[in-house]
């Protein structure tokens, strides 16, 4: 690597914007949202399951109750 | 084992009981990375607003596609990756739309910009970081910000080893040829004493 590169790499460093201070109350706000939208998806529940299909040449329910 | 970390569970214990559905386990998940994954999202956005709905999009998706998560990769890793993936959509949708990213450069709050060291050479930087592909400027952040190793910024942007590399030199090489042009690169100075040493050129 050469010096201008090292030279950029520095400037980045020692410039980041994610090093900005974040304001406690807007984490505990993110936080709250963040766990509100994961209480809605968990209580969509996954579909129920359908019954088994009868085998294929088996005879309708209603035929089988005449037997 | 120490008694501390036998009590303190670790990302792959969690995400296994959230995987049964346990909110306490995903909400502990949520409070480890949540910091972690909004100065992610600055770097790319460098807004706070838009940053937040990232990471509040990214968990929620988390969540609902934690069954997909097969552990081969760290938890973290894979955050990141749908953290990235999400705040290239946004930026997409913010170009199509109202915001120009160019323009986001000149909204910084006038602390954060007063709070810049060699504000001017930074400021061209970052405008220069902004044209980017975004598969260089993630590799550039990734690697510059987070210092992560090439194989695990190859996991988060979902490619090779090689590929991720490649995308670190391209960006920091345009970024050097724009600076070269300008000279004031060359003019620059490191100001403090820092741990800035030719040890991370091998880095």
């Amino acid at each position: 690597m050469s010096y201008a590169e090292l030279k950029i790499r520095h400037i980045l460093k020692s410039n980041d914007p994610g090093a900005a201070e974040i304001p406690p109350e807007r984490e505990q706000n993110l936080f709250a949202k963040i766990l509100i939208g994961i209480s809605q998806t968990s209580m969509e529940l996954p579909a129920k399951p359908r019954a088994p299909r009868p085998p294929v040449g088996s005879p309708p329910k209603s035929a089988r109750a005449m037997f | 084992m120490t008694q501390l970390e036998g009590k303190i569970p670790t990302d792959s214990q969690l995400v296994e009981r959230a995987k049964l559905r346990s909110l306490s386990a995903f909400s502990e998940l949520v409070q480890r990375h949540q910091r972690g994954l909004i100065r992610l999202s600055l770097r790319f956005v460098r807004d706070l607003s838009l940053a937040e709905d990232i990471v509040q999009d990214s968990l929620i998706k988390a969540f609902e596609k934690l069954h997909t998560f097969e552990g081969r990769s760290s938890f973290k890793s894979w955050i990141y990756q749908i953290t990235v993936n999400t705040a290239k959509n946004k930026l997409r949708a913010e170009r199509s739309g109202q915001v120009e990213l160019r323009d986001m450069d000149f909204a910084l709050p006038a602390e954060a910009e007063s709070a810049l060291i060699h504000g001017a050479v930074a400021g061209m930087l970052q405008k220069e970081i902004a044209l980017l592909p975004f598969r260089q400027r993630t590799a550039l952040i990734l690697r510059v910000y987070e210092d992560l190793s090439f194989n695990e910024i190859a996991e988060i942007m979902d490619c090779p080893y090689d590929t991720a590399k490649a995308n670190y030199r391209h960006a920091l090489l345009k970024l050097k040829t724009a600076f070269e042009h300008q000279g004031d690169l060359r003019n620059w100075t490191p100001q403090q004493s820092t741990e800035w040493t030719l040890a991370e050129a091998e880095g």
